[in-house]
């Protein structure tokens, strides 16, 4: 099976689903992106990510209940698939590998 | 921005959010949660801007009499079968109203330009006509209409 890296913005949103756990959807997903993460996203760039993943097997995802308080529409729920955690962890490899061995960035300086 | 500003970008979400319901239901909830709506607004362009509510795949039928996506729905909520519709327009998401309502300010604002406007519509009608002369062996119905069951699943 082919690598897959994933793009940093791909990787926050696994990470962000993971972090979330049972109940992952579009707005606590954004959220966590931009209470940890640091990054302030759309809803519509994190569905558009979240759609890619799924097509790529690397999420699945679910439809709950419709609810009165989102005008009666479902909600979407996101799990990451074992391929997208291999996915993840190939990606750290790869990025701590490039990581190493730069001068610059020992001692937390930069 | 004042809550109240937000009447629009809800409508839209009202009309176009079938096309994305999560998305729409999750931006809905945010709201009545109690964002503002600078913040819908900018959430609801994004989305529009991204293609999430974007039109699935619609074909371009026969019949080169422009009617706007949005008017094709409306017929469709009115339980009336529009008699063929087409959807022609070389730009997804912008039916024939639109671009004869982009041609009309266009050509209110800047009159000099009529040509250009001119030469937009001499083109599009061209390419639907080439659209329509390819797609002709595949009609969307037996008696060459589309009918209402028809149009939903394309819009499914």
């Amino acid at each position: 099976m082919a690598r897959h890296l994933l793009t940093d913005f791909e990787l926050m949103i696994l990470l962000a689903t993971l972090r979330v756990g049972d109940g992952a959807y579009g707005v606590p997903i954004a959220a966590e992106i931009g209470r940890t993460g640091g990054r302030q996203v759309v809803v519509a760039a994190v569905y558009a990510a979240l759609d890619r993943l799924e097509r790529n097997g690397l999420v699945s995802s679910s439809i709950g209940e419709p609810t009165p308080e989102r005008g009666g529409r479902a909600k979407r729920f996101f799990q990451v698939t074992p391929q997208g955690m291999r996915a993840i962890k190939e990606t750290q490899r790869a990025l701590v590998a490039l990581w190493k061995g730069i001068p610059e960035l020992k001692g937390g300086n930069v | 921005m004042s809550r109240g500003m937000s009447a629009p970008a809800l409508w839209i979400l009202r009309h176009l959010g079938h096309r994305n319901e999560p998305l729409a239901g999750d931006l809905v909830e945010q709201f009545r949660a109690g964002r503002s709506s600078a913040w819908l607004w900018a959430q609801v362009l994004c989305a529009i801007a991204m293609g999430e509510f974007r039109q699935p795949r619609v074909p371009v039928a026969l019949n080169l009499t422009p009617i706007d996506p949005i008017v094709a729905e409306w017929l469709m909520s009115r339980r009336l079968t529009p008699r063929r519709v087409t959807l022609s327009s070389p730009v997804e998401g912008v039916g024939g109203l639109g671009l004869m309502m982009m041609g009309f300010l266009l050509s209110t604002v800047v009159p000099d330009v009529w040509w250009f406007v001119m030469g937009g519509i001499v083109c599009g009608v061209a390419l639907g006509t080439m659209l329509a002369y390819q797609r002709r062996h595949r009609p969307m119905a037996t008696d060459g209409r589309i009918h209402t069951g028809q149009l939903k699943d394309l819009f499914a």
